[in-house]
Protein backbone atom coordinates (compact mmCIF):
# COMPACT_ATOMS: atom_id res chain seq x y z
CA UNK A 1 0.00 0.00 0.00
CA UNK A 2 2.70 2.16 1.04
CA UNK A 3 4.31 1.66 -2.38
CA UNK A 4 1.31 2.30 -4.54
CA UNK A 5 0.55 5.55 -2.99
CA UNK A 6 4.23 6.34 -3.40
CA UNK A 7 3.95 5.30 -7.46
CA UNK A 8 0.91 7.02 -7.60
CA UNK A 9 2.09 10.27 -6.44
CA UNK A 10 5.05 9.67 -8.80
CA UNK A 11 2.75 9.26 -11.83
CA UNK A 12 0.69 12.43 -10.87
CA UNK A 13 3.51 14.12 -10.90
CA UNK A 14 5.33 12.92 -13.78
CA UNK A 15 1.58 14.06 -15.94
CA UNK A 16 1.72 17.52 -14.17
CA UNK A 17 4.98 18.04 -15.63
CA UNK A 18 3.99 17.23 -19.19
CA UNK A 19 0.90 19.97 -18.45
CA UNK A 20 2.80 22.74 -17.34
CA UNK A 21 3.44 25.97 -19.45
CA UNK A 22 6.93 26.08 -20.92
CA UNK A 23 9.69 28.44 -19.64
CA UNK A 24 11.09 30.23 -22.31
CA UNK A 25 15.35 30.01 -22.38
CA UNK A 26 15.53 33.92 -21.45
CA UNK A 27 13.92 32.85 -17.83
CA UNK A 28 15.90 30.48 -18.11
CA UNK A 29 18.99 32.35 -15.82
CA UNK A 30 18.36 31.06 -12.27
CA UNK A 31 18.18 27.70 -13.48
CA UNK A 32 22.00 27.99 -14.63
CA UNK A 33 22.82 28.11 -10.94
CA UNK A 34 25.26 24.91 -10.39
CA UNK A 35 22.93 23.87 -7.17
CA UNK A 36 19.84 23.70 -9.68
CA UNK A 37 21.56 21.17 -11.64
CA UNK A 38 19.62 18.10 -11.21
CA UNK A 39 23.04 16.01 -10.84
CA UNK A 40 24.61 15.04 -7.89
CA UNK A 41 28.21 16.86 -8.03
CA UNK A 42 31.15 15.53 -8.98
CA UNK A 43 32.35 14.66 -5.19
CA UNK A 44 28.76 13.12 -3.94
CA UNK A 45 29.94 10.07 -5.69
CA UNK A 46 32.29 9.32 -2.76
CA UNK A 47 29.22 9.50 -0.29
CA UNK A 48 27.11 7.70 -2.61
CA UNK A 49 29.61 4.48 -2.87
CA UNK A 50 30.13 4.73 0.86
CA UNK A 51 26.09 4.51 0.95
CA UNK A 52 26.05 1.44 -1.99
CA UNK A 53 28.16 -0.63 0.31
CA UNK A 54 26.76 -0.10 3.84
CA UNK A 55 23.22 0.21 2.60
CA UNK A 56 21.28 -3.07 1.23
CA UNK A 57 19.16 -0.57 -0.43
CA UNK A 58 22.06 0.66 -3.34
CA UNK A 59 20.54 2.13 -6.68
CA UNK A 60 18.53 4.43 -7.98
CA UNK A 61 21.58 7.02 -7.26
CA UNK A 62 22.55 6.83 -10.73
CA UNK A 63 25.51 4.93 -9.16
CA UNK A 64 26.52 1.62 -9.85
CA UNK A 65 25.24 -1.77 -8.45
CA UNK A 66 27.97 -3.58 -9.89
CA UNK A 67 31.96 -3.63 -10.62
CA UNK A 68 33.16 -4.02 -7.01
CA UNK A 69 32.99 -6.02 -4.19
CA UNK A 70 31.52 -3.93 -1.39
CA UNK A 71 33.68 -5.93 1.34
CA UNK A 72 34.48 -4.72 4.54
CA UNK B 1 55.60 1.53 -4.56
CA UNK B 2 54.49 -0.01 -7.99
CA UNK B 3 50.29 1.14 -7.69
CA UNK B 4 51.57 4.65 -7.35
CA UNK B 5 54.41 4.52 -10.20
CA UNK B 6 51.51 3.53 -12.45
CA UNK B 7 48.97 5.85 -11.26
CA UNK B 8 51.96 8.83 -11.31
CA UNK B 9 52.26 7.37 -15.07
CA UNK B 10 48.71 7.34 -16.04
CA UNK B 11 48.44 10.81 -14.46
CA UNK B 12 51.06 12.31 -16.36
CA UNK B 13 49.44 10.81 -19.83
CA UNK B 14 45.91 11.97 -18.34
CA UNK B 15 47.67 15.34 -18.13
CA UNK B 16 49.48 15.71 -21.08
CA UNK B 17 47.18 14.06 -23.83
CA UNK B 18 44.45 16.15 -23.24
CA UNK B 19 47.18 19.15 -23.40
CA UNK B 20 48.28 18.26 -26.98
CA UNK B 21 44.48 17.64 -28.28
CA UNK B 22 43.74 21.02 -26.83
CA UNK B 23 45.78 22.41 -29.65
CA UNK B 24 43.38 21.69 -32.24
CA UNK B 25 40.25 21.11 -29.78
CA UNK B 26 38.17 23.42 -27.59
CA UNK B 27 36.61 22.58 -23.92
CA UNK B 28 39.29 20.43 -22.22
CA UNK B 29 38.45 20.26 -18.63
CA UNK B 30 40.40 18.22 -15.88
CA UNK B 31 38.87 17.41 -12.11
CA UNK B 32 41.25 15.96 -9.37
CA UNK B 33 38.63 14.46 -6.80
CA UNK B 34 40.39 12.94 -3.35
CA UNK B 35 38.23 11.37 -0.09
CA UNK B 36 39.12 9.98 3.12
CA UNK B 37 36.81 7.50 4.19
CA UNK B 38 37.32 6.63 8.33
CA UNK B 39 34.47 4.15 9.25
CA UNK B 40 33.60 2.14 13.18
CA UNK B 41 31.32 -0.49 14.39
CA UNK B 42 31.19 -3.51 15.83
CA UNK B 43 29.67 -5.81 13.84
CA UNK B 44 31.98 -6.88 11.49
CA UNK B 45 30.63 -9.72 9.07
CA UNK B 46 33.63 -11.20 8.57
CA UNK B 47 34.19 -12.19 11.98
CA UNK B 48 30.18 -13.15 11.99
CA UNK B 49 28.70 -10.19 12.80
CA UNK B 50 30.68 -9.38 16.08
CA UNK B 51 34.26 -7.68 15.47
CA UNK B 52 35.70 -4.31 14.39
CA UNK B 53 34.43 -2.74 11.41
CA UNK B 54 37.50 -0.15 11.50
CA UNK B 55 37.94 0.80 7.86
CA UNK B 56 39.76 3.43 6.66
CA UNK B 57 39.76 4.51 2.49
CA UNK B 58 41.55 7.43 0.63
CA UNK B 59 40.44 7.44 -3.48
CA UNK B 60 41.94 9.98 -5.69
CA UNK B 61 40.16 10.01 -8.82
CA UNK B 62 41.31 12.19 -11.96
CA UNK B 63 38.48 13.33 -14.67
CA UNK B 64 39.35 14.21 -18.09
CA UNK B 65 36.61 15.98 -20.46
CA UNK B 66 37.37 17.42 -24.07
CA UNK B 67 35.24 18.16 -27.08
CA UNK B 68 36.25 17.70 -30.06
CA UNK B 69 35.39 19.90 -33.26
CA UNK B 70 33.04 17.70 -34.53
CA UNK B 71 30.70 17.57 -31.63
CA UNK B 72 32.01 14.97 -29.75
CA UNK B 73 32.01 14.82 -25.57
CA UNK B 74 35.08 12.26 -24.93
CA UNK B 75 35.47 11.43 -21.05
CA UNK B 76 37.87 9.16 -18.89
CA UNK B 77 37.95 8.77 -15.23
CA UNK B 78 41.12 7.26 -13.61
CA UNK B 79 41.23 6.42 -9.55
CA UNK B 80 42.02 4.09 -7.19
CA UNK B 81 40.40 3.19 -3.64
CA UNK B 82 43.18 2.62 -0.83
CA UNK B 83 41.56 0.39 1.93
CA UNK B 84 43.07 -0.17 4.89
CA UNK B 85 40.45 -2.42 6.78
CA UNK B 86 40.72 -4.40 10.30
CA UNK B 87 38.11 -6.91 8.47
CA UNK B 88 40.33 -7.41 5.85
CA UNK B 89 43.34 -8.29 8.19
CA UNK B 90 41.36 -11.55 8.91
CA UNK B 91 41.13 -12.87 5.48
CA UNK B 92 44.97 -11.69 4.72
CA UNK B 93 46.57 -14.96 5.79
CA UNK B 94 49.96 -16.19 4.70
CA UNK B 95 50.19 -20.37 4.19
CA UNK B 96 49.87 -21.43 7.55
CA UNK B 97 46.93 -19.49 8.49
CA UNK B 98 48.24 -16.57 10.12
CA UNK B 99 47.54 -13.09 9.20
CA UNK B 100 50.29 -11.25 7.87
CA UNK B 101 52.29 -8.50 9.29
CA UNK B 102 50.44 -5.01 9.71
CA UNK B 103 51.21 -3.81 5.83
CA UNK B 104 49.17 -6.53 4.55
CA UNK B 105 46.08 -4.55 5.69
CA UNK B 106 45.86 -2.50 2.64
CA UNK B 107 44.12 -3.43 -0.23
CA UNK B 108 44.09 -1.33 -3.44
CA UNK B 109 41.82 -1.05 -6.03
CA UNK B 110 42.11 0.38 -9.47
CA UNK B 111 39.12 1.67 -11.92
CA UNK B 112 39.03 3.65 -15.39
CA UNK B 113 36.32 4.87 -17.12
CA UNK B 114 36.05 5.79 -20.64
CA UNK B 115 32.89 7.79 -22.07
CA UNK B 116 31.64 9.29 -25.67
CA UNK B 117 28.66 10.50 -26.31
CA UNK B 118 27.33 13.50 -29.20
CA UNK B 119 24.30 15.51 -29.75
CA UNK B 120 22.10 14.64 -32.96
CA UNK B 121 19.45 17.52 -33.50
CA UNK B 122 17.61 17.51 -30.28
CA UNK B 123 18.84 13.96 -29.44
CA UNK B 124 21.93 13.11 -27.61
CA UNK B 125 23.59 9.18 -28.05
CA UNK B 126 26.78 8.12 -25.72
CA UNK B 127 28.25 5.17 -24.73
CA UNK B 128 31.20 3.63 -22.53
CA UNK B 129 33.15 1.33 -21.38
CA UNK B 130 34.92 0.39 -17.88
CA UNK B 131 37.09 -1.54 -15.65
CA UNK B 132 37.57 -2.45 -11.67
CA UNK B 133 40.42 -4.58 -9.96
CA UNK B 134 41.32 -5.32 -6.65
CA UNK B 135 43.07 -8.10 -5.34
CA UNK B 136 40.02 -10.82 -5.48
CA UNK B 137 37.72 -8.93 -7.62
CA UNK B 138 37.66 -7.76 -11.41
CA UNK B 139 35.42 -6.30 -13.62
CA UNK B 140 34.56 -5.03 -17.16
CA UNK B 141 31.42 -2.81 -17.94
CA UNK B 142 29.91 -1.66 -21.42
CA UNK B 143 27.06 1.00 -21.33
CA UNK B 144 24.82 3.05 -23.54
CA UNK B 145 23.02 6.09 -23.20
CA UNK B 146 20.61 8.50 -24.82
CA UNK B 147 18.74 11.38 -24.01
CA UNK B 148 15.99 13.08 -25.63
CA UNK B 149 15.82 17.87 -25.34
CA UNK B 150 11.68 18.51 -25.90
CA UNK B 151 9.19 20.97 -25.58
CA UNK B 152 11.66 24.13 -25.75
CA UNK B 153 14.15 21.64 -23.64
CA UNK B 154 11.69 22.21 -20.28
CA UNK B 155 11.70 18.68 -20.69
CA UNK B 156 14.26 15.90 -21.26
CA UNK B 157 13.84 12.18 -21.22
CA UNK B 158 17.07 9.85 -20.95
CA UNK B 159 17.46 6.17 -20.53
CA UNK B 160 20.90 3.80 -19.94
CA UNK B 161 22.09 1.15 -19.32
CA UNK B 162 25.09 -0.88 -18.23
CA UNK B 163 25.76 -4.22 -18.14
CA UNK B 164 29.05 -5.42 -15.87
CA UNK B 165 31.05 -8.47 -15.99
CA UNK B 166 32.37 -9.36 -12.93
CA UNK B 167 35.17 -12.06 -11.33
CA UNK B 168 35.05 -13.08 -7.69
CA UNK B 169 38.22 -14.52 -6.11
CA UNK B 170 36.52 -17.14 -3.31
CA UNK B 171 38.66 -15.99 -0.28
CA UNK B 172 36.54 -18.38 2.42
CA UNK B 173 36.72 -17.97 6.19
CA UNK B 174 39.34 -19.45 6.18
CA UNK B 175 41.43 -17.52 4.36
CA UNK B 176 41.81 -20.32 1.16
CA UNK B 177 40.80 -19.79 -2.45
CA UNK B 178 38.47 -21.77 -3.42
CA UNK B 179 38.25 -21.16 -7.15
CA UNK B 180 36.36 -18.05 -8.96
CA UNK B 181 32.51 -17.48 -9.71
CA UNK B 182 31.43 -15.22 -12.41
CA UNK B 183 28.99 -11.98 -10.75
CA UNK B 184 26.92 -10.34 -13.91
CA UNK B 185 24.71 -7.13 -13.14
CA UNK B 186 22.64 -5.04 -15.82
CA UNK B 187 21.20 -1.88 -14.60
CA UNK B 188 18.65 -0.19 -16.47
CA UNK B 189 17.44 3.39 -15.82
CA UNK B 190 14.98 5.44 -17.48
CA UNK B 191 14.86 8.95 -16.21
CA UNK B 192 12.35 12.46 -16.84
CA UNK B 193 13.93 15.62 -16.04
CA UNK B 194 11.15 18.72 -16.27
CA UNK B 195 11.74 22.39 -15.52
CA UNK B 196 8.55 23.87 -13.90
CA UNK B 197 9.32 27.33 -13.87
CA UNK B 198 11.98 29.89 -14.33
CA UNK B 199 13.05 28.68 -10.29
CA UNK B 200 12.19 25.45 -10.37
CA UNK B 201 13.14 22.18 -11.88
CA UNK B 202 12.96 18.51 -10.80
CA UNK B 203 13.67 14.74 -12.07
CA UNK B 204 12.18 11.65 -11.71
CA UNK B 205 14.21 8.25 -12.47
CA UNK B 206 13.11 4.41 -12.17
CA UNK B 207 16.08 2.65 -11.98
CA UNK B 208 16.21 -1.29 -12.03
CA UNK B 209 19.34 -3.65 -11.59
CA UNK B 210 19.35 -7.19 -12.21
CA UNK B 211 22.25 -9.20 -10.79
CA UNK B 212 23.18 -12.89 -10.83
CA UNK B 213 25.88 -15.42 -10.00
CA UNK B 214 28.10 -15.49 -6.49
CA UNK B 215 26.35 -12.70 -4.76
CA UNK B 216 27.44 -13.38 -1.10
CA UNK B 217 30.55 -12.42 0.19
CA UNK B 218 32.86 -16.06 0.59
CA UNK B 219 34.74 -14.64 3.61
CA UNK B 220 31.74 -13.28 5.35
CA UNK B 221 30.70 -15.60 8.36
CA UNK B 222 27.83 -17.01 10.23
CA UNK B 223 27.63 -18.11 13.67
CA UNK B 224 25.00 -20.75 13.60
CA UNK B 225 22.86 -21.80 16.73
CA UNK B 226 25.45 -24.79 17.23
CA UNK B 227 27.98 -22.43 17.59
CA UNK B 228 30.11 -23.45 14.62
CA UNK B 229 31.21 -20.61 12.04
CA UNK B 230 30.23 -20.82 8.46
CA UNK B 231 30.43 -18.94 5.15
CA UNK B 232 27.66 -16.78 4.56
CA UNK B 233 24.67 -17.86 2.19
CA UNK B 234 22.68 -15.95 -0.03
CA UNK B 235 20.98 -16.76 -2.91
CA UNK B 236 22.37 -16.64 -6.72
CA UNK B 237 20.22 -13.50 -8.04
CA UNK B 238 18.70 -10.20 -6.97
CA UNK B 239 16.27 -7.76 -8.84
CA UNK B 240 16.61 -4.45 -7.43
CA UNK B 241 14.23 -1.10 -8.01
CA UNK B 242 14.61 2.41 -7.14
CA UNK B 243 12.32 5.26 -7.90
CA UNK B 244 14.04 8.88 -7.12
CA UNK B 245 12.65 12.34 -6.79
CA UNK B 246 14.86 14.89 -7.15
CA UNK B 247 12.83 19.01 -6.55
CA UNK B 248 15.17 21.66 -7.20
CA UNK B 249 13.75 25.29 -5.96
CA UNK B 250 15.24 28.94 -5.88
CA UNK B 251 13.53 31.04 -3.65
CA UNK B 252 16.10 33.90 -4.81
CA UNK B 253 19.00 33.89 -6.13
CA UNK B 254 20.70 33.41 -2.91
CA UNK B 255 19.00 30.49 -1.51
CA UNK B 256 18.34 27.42 -3.41
CA UNK B 257 16.78 24.09 -2.16
CA UNK B 258 18.14 20.88 -3.09
CA UNK B 259 16.36 17.96 -2.17
CA UNK B 260 15.90 14.19 -3.11
CA UNK B 261 13.43 11.36 -1.91
CA UNK B 262 13.99 7.55 -3.01
CA UNK B 263 12.08 4.48 -2.49
CA UNK B 264 13.55 0.90 -2.98
CA UNK B 265 12.86 -2.50 -3.10
CA UNK B 266 14.10 -5.81 -3.81
CA UNK B 267 13.06 -9.65 -3.56
CA UNK B 268 15.84 -9.83 -1.09
CA UNK B 269 12.77 -8.10 1.41
CA UNK B 270 14.84 -5.41 1.57
CA UNK B 271 12.43 -2.13 1.37
CA UNK B 272 14.16 1.55 1.88
CA UNK B 273 13.20 5.26 1.98
CA UNK B 274 15.41 8.16 1.63
CA UNK B 275 15.17 11.73 2.34
CA UNK B 276 18.03 14.53 1.72
CA UNK B 277 18.32 17.95 1.70
CA UNK B 278 20.74 20.47 0.92
CA UNK B 279 19.99 24.23 1.38
CA UNK B 280 22.32 25.96 -0.63
CA UNK B 281 23.17 29.27 0.37
CA UNK B 282 25.05 32.53 -2.07
CA UNK B 283 28.09 33.94 -0.34
CA UNK B 284 29.46 37.46 -1.78
CA UNK B 285 32.02 38.56 -4.11
CA UNK B 286 32.78 38.09 -7.63
CA UNK B 287 33.06 34.07 -7.87
CA UNK B 288 30.08 32.05 -7.26
CA UNK B 289 31.03 30.85 -3.70
CA UNK B 290 27.66 29.17 -1.95
CA UNK B 291 27.88 27.14 1.29
CA UNK B 292 25.18 24.55 2.41
CA UNK B 293 24.61 22.02 5.28
CA UNK B 294 23.55 18.20 4.04
CA UNK B 295 21.35 16.35 6.10
CA UNK B 296 19.99 12.75 4.97
CA UNK B 297 17.82 10.07 6.13
CA UNK B 298 17.53 7.08 5.69
CA UNK B 299 15.42 4.05 6.81
CA UNK B 300 15.79 0.54 5.75
CA UNK B 301 13.66 -2.72 6.70
CA UNK B 302 16.28 -5.22 6.21
CA UNK B 303 16.31 -9.19 4.66
CA UNK B 304 15.32 -12.01 6.00
CA UNK B 305 18.18 -13.51 5.04
CA UNK B 306 20.09 -11.42 8.28
CA UNK B 307 20.18 -12.70 11.41
CA UNK B 308 22.22 -11.74 14.59
CA UNK B 309 24.76 -14.62 15.45
CA UNK B 310 23.56 -17.96 16.99
CA UNK B 311 20.06 -17.56 14.82
CA UNK B 312 20.18 -19.46 12.08
CA UNK B 313 21.15 -23.73 12.02
CA UNK B 314 22.24 -25.72 9.46
CA UNK B 315 18.89 -26.31 7.77
CA UNK B 316 18.29 -22.72 6.32
CA UNK B 317 18.84 -21.99 3.18
CA UNK B 318 20.60 -18.86 3.13
CA UNK B 319 21.64 -16.76 6.15
CA UNK B 320 24.54 -13.57 6.47
CA UNK B 321 25.42 -11.45 9.33
CA UNK B 322 25.88 -8.62 7.22
CA UNK B 323 24.44 -5.80 8.81
CA UNK B 324 24.27 -3.85 5.73
CA UNK B 325 21.08 -6.34 4.69
CA UNK B 326 19.32 -5.59 8.15
CA UNK B 327 16.83 -2.94 9.40
CA UNK B 328 18.20 0.38 10.71
CA UNK B 329 17.72 3.96 10.15
CA UNK B 330 20.49 6.22 9.93
CA UNK B 331 21.35 9.89 9.60
CA UNK B 332 23.61 11.49 7.80
CA UNK B 333 24.59 15.32 8.09
CA UNK B 334 27.77 17.34 7.18
CA UNK B 335 28.95 20.90 5.74
CA UNK B 336 29.71 21.66 1.75
CA UNK B 337 31.34 24.61 0.28
CA UNK B 338 31.58 25.15 -3.46
CA UNK B 339 33.43 27.94 -5.77
CA UNK B 340 32.10 28.53 -9.59
CA UNK B 341 34.88 30.72 -11.63
CA UNK B 342 34.10 32.35 -14.85
CA UNK B 343 37.57 33.78 -15.32
CA UNK B 344 41.02 32.03 -14.93
CA UNK B 345 42.34 28.36 -15.44
CA UNK B 346 40.65 27.06 -12.58
CA UNK B 347 37.13 26.65 -13.03
CA UNK B 348 35.49 25.28 -9.89
CA UNK B 349 36.58 24.06 -6.51
CA UNK B 350 34.63 21.94 -3.93
CA UNK B 351 34.28 20.75 -0.36
CA UNK B 352 32.38 18.40 1.57
CA UNK B 353 32.26 16.66 5.23
CA UNK B 354 29.80 14.65 6.32
CA UNK B 355 29.31 12.18 9.43
CA UNK B 356 27.18 9.42 8.78
CA UNK B 357 25.53 7.40 11.42
CA UNK B 358 23.58 4.18 11.63
CA UNK B 359 21.38 3.46 14.58
CA UNK B 360 23.30 -0.10 14.86
CA UNK B 361 26.73 1.60 16.20
CA UNK B 362 28.12 1.87 13.06
CA UNK B 363 29.56 5.42 12.01
CA UNK B 364 31.79 6.92 9.24
CA UNK B 365 33.62 10.00 8.48
CA UNK B 366 33.68 11.36 4.94
CA UNK B 367 35.87 14.14 3.63
CA UNK B 368 35.49 14.73 0.02
CA UNK B 369 37.59 17.32 -2.39
CA UNK B 370 37.54 18.60 -5.85
CA UNK B 371 39.43 20.89 -8.07
CA UNK B 372 38.18 21.55 -11.89
CA UNK B 373 41.08 23.57 -13.99
CA UNK B 374 41.17 23.93 -17.78
CA UNK B 375 44.33 23.64 -20.07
Amino acid sequence: MKRAGFLLFMLLLCAASFSCSQVKPWQKGTLSLQPMQVDDCLIHRFERNAEVYREGAAGGNGGKSGGGCGCS
Amino acid sequence: MFLATRLLCISLLLFLVPRLWAQENQGVEIDFLASYYDQDGDHSPVTGGRGSEELQSISPVFLVKYTTKSGWNLNGSLGADNITSASTDNIDLDANGVNLSSASRVDNRVFANLAASRAFGSQTWGGSVGFSKEYDYRSISAGLNWAWNFNGKNNTLAAAVTRYQDEVELYNIDGNVDGTEDRETTDLSLSLTHVFSPRTVGMIEWSISDQSGWLSSPFQEVILQSGEHVQEHLPDARTRNALRLSLNHAFSEGLVLRSYARYYDDDWDITATSLEIEPHFRLGGDAKRWLYPILRWHSQDGSNYFGLPETFTAADAYYTADRDLSTFDSMKFGLGYEVQRAQGRIKRYQVRATYYDRDDGLTSFNLSFGLGFTL
